[in-house]
């Protein structure tokens, strides 16, 4: 198996790093102090995300779906207030911004799809805020996974 | 058009996947050229793909850069070897979610979809157990369920529960549960002559339904999430209900090409033409005619 570069570096610490694969050493320690916070949220985000999809898609099963939107919508939004917390240094600024905003949207779609139940247009935001949550935690996933020093798949987690 | 013709796209390639990951049990036996494909299916007035490979502008490239694959091509140019748009799908039939087979559902905006309720029912299952079981999760990105919520929405989805004949004229979907994935299907295309069997990755290579050497003993895949007898099982069913090994499409199987007639294009990515229904004419071009 091959390494590969990053396609779009997000963050200027990212740019010392060539390689997808990072030395959880190397992030700074506000960085690392973030993501012990962020990632338990993206996991729980993540499964609420795919919870709630399958609900909506079947219909046996869609009028559970405001009560699993909510909870997403909760969780979200408050995710982000937490997160709002570290914008405290410019590494923080420019990580935990984009994060914050990406849940703040999510929060938003879910509680959409809690008021008025999936639509088409829901589903297509819920999913295109996800993405870019997913995009903007990018650079915090080394740290959680690996002990100091130790080299790993960065994505590995968070298929 | 009243009968199925059958390509087989390949969209990309691994060069150099172990071979522990395609036979089970296989291990250290070196690294295998590993195609990543898709079938498309023309006949009784449909244009049909089953699976959908994955964009590389999303998740689905991360996941793809992961597991070694290069020479990836978006299915706009993949389809147009068989002159078709993806714009004229007009049904797809996932054989299961993983990212390589569902993840570029959104550029067919004219199909109506196909997959195993099972399917999407086990992936939420898996997703809910957390980290500590990731390897069946690897493969799948919860923005392509999110997707077919989208889809349910538009009408566009259709859950399948099992077997079921005749989703369009002699199309026949076949459950493989508990193999590669929790809800695996496969599909039987029904030809006046024989019936084809699109195994999805219920295969990966010719070996598993003939054995190595031609042993005739069969072997696992090596990469499953399920149960390898059930695998086994599916893979006896399949070779019954094909009445050849040789009519098994396997998606992943560069011997395909070496098996059927077959061409590869300037992109480095082949197209195997399996199966041409009476009166329709060869997609291969004519500068690989006549070499």
């Amino acid at each position: 198996m091959t390494n590969h570069s990053l396609e779009q570096p997000t963050f200027p610490l990212a740019h010392s790093h060539a390689e997808r694969w990072m030395p959880a050493a190397d992030l700074p320690t506000e960085l690392k102090r973030l993501a012990q916070d962020v990632l338990p949220i993206l996991k729980h985000v993540k499964r609420l995300m795919i919870g709630l999809a399958s609900l909506a898609i079947d219909e046996s099963s869609r009028e559970r779906v405001p009560a699993v939107a909510s909870d997403l919508s909760l969780h979200s939004r408050r995710s982000a207030q937490m997160i709002d917390e570290h914008r405290d240094s410019q590494v923080e600024v420019l990580v935990a911004e984009p994060i914050a905003s990406a849940l703040n949207q999510l929060g938003v779609w879910a509680q959409v799809a809690s008021a008025n139940g999936m639509t088409a247009e829901t589903a297509s935001g819920l999913r295109t805020a996800y993405k870019s949550l997913r995009r903007s935690c990018q650079i915090l996933w080394p740290s959680e996974l690996v002990p100091e020093g130790r080299v790993i798949d960065s994505g590995v987690q968070y298929g | 058009m009243a009968e199925w013709s059958i390509w087989m796209l390949e969209y990309a390639h691994c060069l150099e996947q172990p071979v522990g990951c395609i036979l089970y049990a296989h291990w250290n036996e070196g690294t295998r050229l590993f195609p990543y494909s898709y079938v498309y299916l023309e006949g009784h007035g449909h244009r049909v793909l089953v699976d959908v490979g994955y964009d590389k502008e999303t998740y689905g490239g991360e996941l793809g850069d992961r597991y070694g694959v290069t020479d990836w091509q978006d299915a706009d140019a993949v389809l147009a070897k068989v002159g078709v748009s993806p714009e004229e799908i007009d049904t797809v039939i996932l054989t299961h979610a993983h990212y390589d087979h569902i993840g570029n559902l959104s550029k067919f905006p004219n199909a109506h979809i196909y997959i195993q309720r099972r399917e999407i029912e086990r992936c939420q299952w898996a997703l809910d157990k957390g980290s500590k079981f990731a390897s069946l999760t690897g493969a799948l990105d919860p923005a392509d369920v999110m997707y077919l919520a989208e889809l349910a929405e538009t009408g566009r989805l259709t859950l399948v529960d099992g077997g079921l004949d005749n989703v369009l004229p002699g199309l026949h979907l076949r459950p493989a549960f508990d193999t590669h994935s929790d809800g695996s299907q496969y599909v039987i295309v029904s030809t006046p002559k024989a019936n084809w069997v699109l195994a999805g990755d219920n295969l990966y290579t010719y070996e598993n339904a003939e054995g190595v050497d031609r042993s005739g003993e069969y072997v696992a895949i090596g990469f499953g999430g399920g149960s390898a007898w059930n695998n086994l099982l599916s893979i006896d069913e399949m070779v019954s209900v094909a009445g050849s090994t040789e009519r098994i499409v396997i998606v992943h199987e560069n011997e395909t090409f070496n098996r059927h007639p077959s061409w590869r294009t300037s992109d480095n990515l082949a197209v195997a033409e399996l199966h041409l229904a009476e009166n329709v004419m060869s997609r291969r071009p004519i500068a690989q005619m006549e070499q």
